[in-house]
Parts: C-alpha cells; sequence; structure tokens
C-alpha cells in the first residue's frame, strides 16, 4: 500500500484551489453564452447551478485525487440531460422525437458523431457524405461534429468514450446500479467485436450509400429520435432499437457492471481506440508495483484490461487508476517516465478532458436542468 | 536525448488544453476550413442532386432535379428523379394533374438513356410550402 501514488494537491486544500481555479474561468468561458443576460431567470439558475456543479466536481477530482468517481458523476448527468434537451428539443423544432420522410428528403436530421464510421469509405471514394444532414447550419451540423471528433480524438484519444460521448453516460449509469455483478465472468475479447462492428457497418454502408447503424442498429434511437412508424418496415427497427437498448444498455450493463454497448457493439468505439495510438496520453502499468490483484480487470467497464495491462480500447475513464492499491496503473505522457512527474501527467490529461466534457454536455446540461425545474414552478 | 524527448511530451500534452480550446472556441473557423475539403457535400441520394429546370406553372414551382443512379464505383441501373412542388399548400398531390409529369420530366433528363418508369413513385413526403415526390428510373440498354 505505500507505494500508491499521492497526488501533489491530494488533500491540499490550497493546491487544489489553484489547480481548480484556471478551471473555474474555463467552465465560465463554455456557459458564457446561457450565462449572459437576456435569458429567462430559470435558465440563468441553471446555470449557475451547472457551473458550481461543474466546478465542485473538478475541484473533488484534484482534491481527493479520484478521477473515475467524479468524472462518472457529471457524466451520467449530462448524458441524461443531454437527451432531455435533445428530445424537447425536437418537439420544439417538429413536434415529435419521431421523424419522417420529410426531414430526411429536407436534410435536416441532426448528425451524430457515431455516423462518421460509416461515412469514411464513400468520402474517400465517392466524395461525398451519405447522411441526411445540413452542413453545416442547425443543429448538430456534419462539419461541427467532424471537427468535433477529429480536434478532440487527436487530444484525448478513446477518452472521447468516457469524458464526452452524449451516449455512453446511459450504460456507465447502469453498469454502476449493482454494487456486485450477477454476472462475474465477461471475456474480454468481446471487445473485438466492436471492431467488427466496424468493419461491417462501413462496409454495409457504402454498398448501400445509407448510414446502415442508424437505420437499423443504434440502440440510443431509443433515447434521442427514431424513424416514425408508417408501415412494418419502421415498426420493424423501432422493435429493434428499444430492444438493443433495453440488452445492450440496460440489462447486460446491469448485470455484468461493464460498458456492454461501448465495449462491445459501438462501431464509433473501435474508430477512436485507433486514435489512441496517436495519442500522447495513456494509462501505464507499471510491473513493478503490481500485485496481480485483479482488481483492474473486475473494475474496467470497457472490457479493456488484459494481464493487468491497459490495451488499445481503453477509454482512460480512470476507473483501474482509482481501484489499484499500490498505483501501478497511473496516467502517463508518452515519451516520458512513468516513475516520475505522474500527478502532471494526470493533471495534463484531466484538464483538457473535462474541458471537453463540458464542451459537449454543459449547454444541454443547463437546457435539461432549466426544463426539470420549469416542470416544477 | 530522454530530457528532450520528455520536454516535448509534456509539451505536446500541455498543448492538448490549447487545442481543445481553439476547437471549441474557433468553430466557426474550423468548420468554414471543413466545407473547403473535396468530400463535403450531401450524397444526392439524400438532396436529390442538382435542380436542372425549374417550371411555375399557375401558383404553383416545380423544381425537377437531376437524375440519380445511385452507386458506389459508377452509377446503378436503377435510380430516381426527384421533383419539388413548392407554393403548393394542397393537402393531397395528383401527380398526373401536374405538368410535371410524363414529357416534361423526360424532357429534363440530360442523358436521353433514361426514362421515368411509368411515373411510379418510390417516395414522397410533404413540406412546409409543398411537396417533394422521387420518381423511379432505370437505365436503358
Amino acid at each position: 500500500m505505500k507505494n500508491k501514488p499521492t497526488y501533489w494537491s491530494t488533500g491540499r486544500i490550497g493546491r487544489s484551489i489553484l489547480l481548480t481555479a484556471p478551471m473555474v474561468l474555463l467552465i465560465g468561458l463554455m456557459l458564457s453564452g446561457n450565462l449572459a443576460g437576456g435569458q429567462s431567470y430559470v435558465h440563468t439558475f441553471s446555470a449557475v447551478v451547472a457551473l458550481l456543479f461543474f466546478v465542485s466536481m473538478f475541484w473533488m477530482m484534484i482534491y481527493t485525487g479520484r478521477t473515475d468517481r467524479w468524472r462518472a458523476v457529471v457524466f451520467i448527468i449530462g448524458a441524461l440531460l443531454f437527451c432531455i434537451s435533445f428530445i424537447s428539443n425536437l418537439i420544439e423544432v417538429r413536434s415529435s422525437m419521431t421523424f419522417s420522410d420529410a426531414e430526411q428528403l429536407t436534410c435536416t436530421i441532426p448528425f451524430c458523431h457515431i455516423v462518421t464510421t460509416m461515412v469514411i469509405i464513400p468520402a474517400a471514394i465517392k466524395q461525398t457524405i451519405i447522411f441526411p444532414g445540413s452542413l453545416v447550419e442547425g443543429y448538430a451540423s456534419i462539419s461541427s461534429m467532424l471537427v468535433i471528433v477529429l480536434g478532440f480524438s487527436i487530444v484525448i484519444g478513446r477518452g472521447f468514450c468516457s469524458w464526452g460521448c452524449f451516449y455512453g453516460g446511459w450504460d456507465d449509469g447502469t453498469s454502476r446500479i449493482l454494487r456486485r455483478p450477477v454476472i462475474r465472468r465477461v471475456n474480454s475479447a468481446f471487445r473485438w467485436f466492436a471492431f467488427a462492428m466496424l468493419v461491417l457497418m462501413a462496409l454495409w454502408s457504402a454498398e448501400s450509400l445509407s448510414p446502415k447503424y442508424c437505420e437499423w442498429l443504434c440502440p440510443f434511437k431509443a433515447v434521442t429520435e427514431n424513424e416514425r412508424i408508417v408501415d412494418g418496415v419502421t415498426l420493424v427497427k423501432n422493435i429493434v432499437f428499444y430492444t438493443l437498448f433495453v440488452v445492450l444498455v440496460v440489462v447486460l450493463p446491469l448485470l455484468t457492471r461493464k460498458r456492454i454497448q461501448c465495449a462491445t457493439f459501438c462501431p464509433m468505439g473501435a474508430l477512436l481506440s485507433l486514435f489512441n495510438k496517436i495519442n500522447v496520453f495513456d494509462v501505464r502499468h507499471r510491473a513493478d508495483l503490481c500485485i496481480n490483484c485483479g482488481r483492474c480487470d473486475k473494475a474496467c467497464p470497457m472490457l479493456a484490461i488484459e494481464n493487468h495491462c491497459p490495451t488499445l480500447t481503453c477509454s482512460k475513464c480512470g476507473r483501474c487508476v482509482d481501484e489499484c492499491p499500490t498505483g501501478a496503473l497511473r496516467y502517463h505522457v508518452r515519451g516520458t517516465s512513468p516513475d516520475r512527474h505522474f500527478t502532471w501527467a494526470r493533471t495534463l490529461y484531466i484538464y483538457p478532458a473535462y474541458i471537453f466534457m463540458v464542451t459537449l454536455l454543459g449547454g444541454s446540461f443547463v437546457n435539461g436542468l432549466a426544463l426539470i425545474i420549469n416542470l416544477f414552478i | 536525448m530522454k530530457k528532450i524527448i520528455s520536454f516535448f511530451a509534456y509539451l505536446w500534452a500541455a498543448l492538448g488544453t490549447i487545442i481543445i480550446l481553439a476547437v471549441f472556441i474557433g468553430m466557426g473557423g474550423w468548420q468554414q476550413l471543413a466545407m473547403r475539403l473535396p468530400f463535403m457535400r450531401i450524397d444526392p441520394v439524400f438532396t436529390g442532386g442538382t435542380v436542372v429546370d425549374t417550371l411555375q406553372v399557375d401558383s404553383v414551382m416545380v423544381l425537377v432535379h437531376e437524375p440519380v443512379f445511385p452507386g458506389l464505383f459508377s452509377e446503378g441501373d436503377e435510380g430516381f428523379v426527384q421533383i419539388d412542388v413548392r407554393q403548393c399548400p394542397t393537402d393531397t398531390l395528383r401527380l398526373d394533374s401536374l405538368p410535371v409529369a410524363g414529357n416534361v420530366i423526360a424532357l429534363s433528363l440530360t442523358p436521353a438513356s433514361a426514362m421515368a418508369n411509368d411515373l411510379s413513385v418510390t417516395e414522397f413526403a410533404r413540406i412546409s410550402d409543398g411537396w417533394i415526390v422521387r420518381l423511379e428510373l432505370k437505365k436503358l440498354d
């Protein structure tokens, strides 16, 4: 136990405040649009609550030296409020959370980052985007989402899945409901299924020139938007969406305490794993400190640990780092010694990762919170 | 050497925060930059393709798009032509009563090798000020 790394700000209020102070300004900047005048009192109040919440969670992350515990709180609440905000926005714009042929033919469907996996081949061969969305204007335009995916993945790699993906919070949340897993062993080889999904979806979408994962398999259609049921085909699609959501996002994560949808089914997760190869941050295993207790294997929600070492599919959530009793697992900057300055490495990682999380979830967090408050007043 | 590599590694890691901020703050500029990429256009399968003819008959405006024959490497044998019927607030649309039917579509099809297949409708949708209709096309040998 004596080797467990002690982050230099841990338990020290002054240093924690010093490290948190820049984040207060940055979060304020991210939420500036919501904090500015001209909004309703409820909206401004929600923005202030969001600011205090984000800052306090970051402060706890710095003060306690634990990453995953506080990240997960923001991530899960953010995902829930994102869906509330997204659905209410759809209802406001088109009076329904379903879309019809009209929205598809007028190219007004919001672009989600998972579609990126399906547009790559046609973009390379045909030089077109196979999605009925808007290139620049409107909510979640194609250009903005592509910039977000590329820009943020370069910096945090597959950290995208644990720090910003507005879907990931769902199965992260359900995987934490039970204290002990009902299904104790899940073969980590299942994570390669996500790569098979990536290849299959990329090829199928290219062949048919339409985003097949979105059309047929995305479980998160159940909590965002889905196709209006007008015939047998759309009925089957909706049954598939809701079934996959219940099985992959609720039941299996609940029973296994693993993020089954993200780890084994999401093609975007597989694509982002490849960004881990070019990413400067990773989680490093120090064999000399490892006591082979296996806590990291059990804790990892992404099935990414093999022989106590994080692998390509690590989403840098920090759970193994928090769980490791000897500090054998730690955040690390590639090209540097894992023995020295590990607290710097962690701080250097959680800064951009947390800003990314606030950037992606902050706006919908405020809107979702304002909607809930409005329900009660 | 190790120290130099470490220095640049930490520098690159520290730049991460600046890159994330730059992505967020400069989103408008990055979007404009992204729009210059050669693949940044929606596939005609979804947009219906370029409008090649515009007709105004009474109060109704009809936009006829170029024929689209979807295919990854080359054009397929089957496709569609999209017709936007604008300024047409009626709740029903009779295709055969429209000036676009038959001859107009045939005239607008640039390659004479394509023909409309008995005006069989593959997709149609009501939009705010009219209708969007897609008619099935088959390439002639």
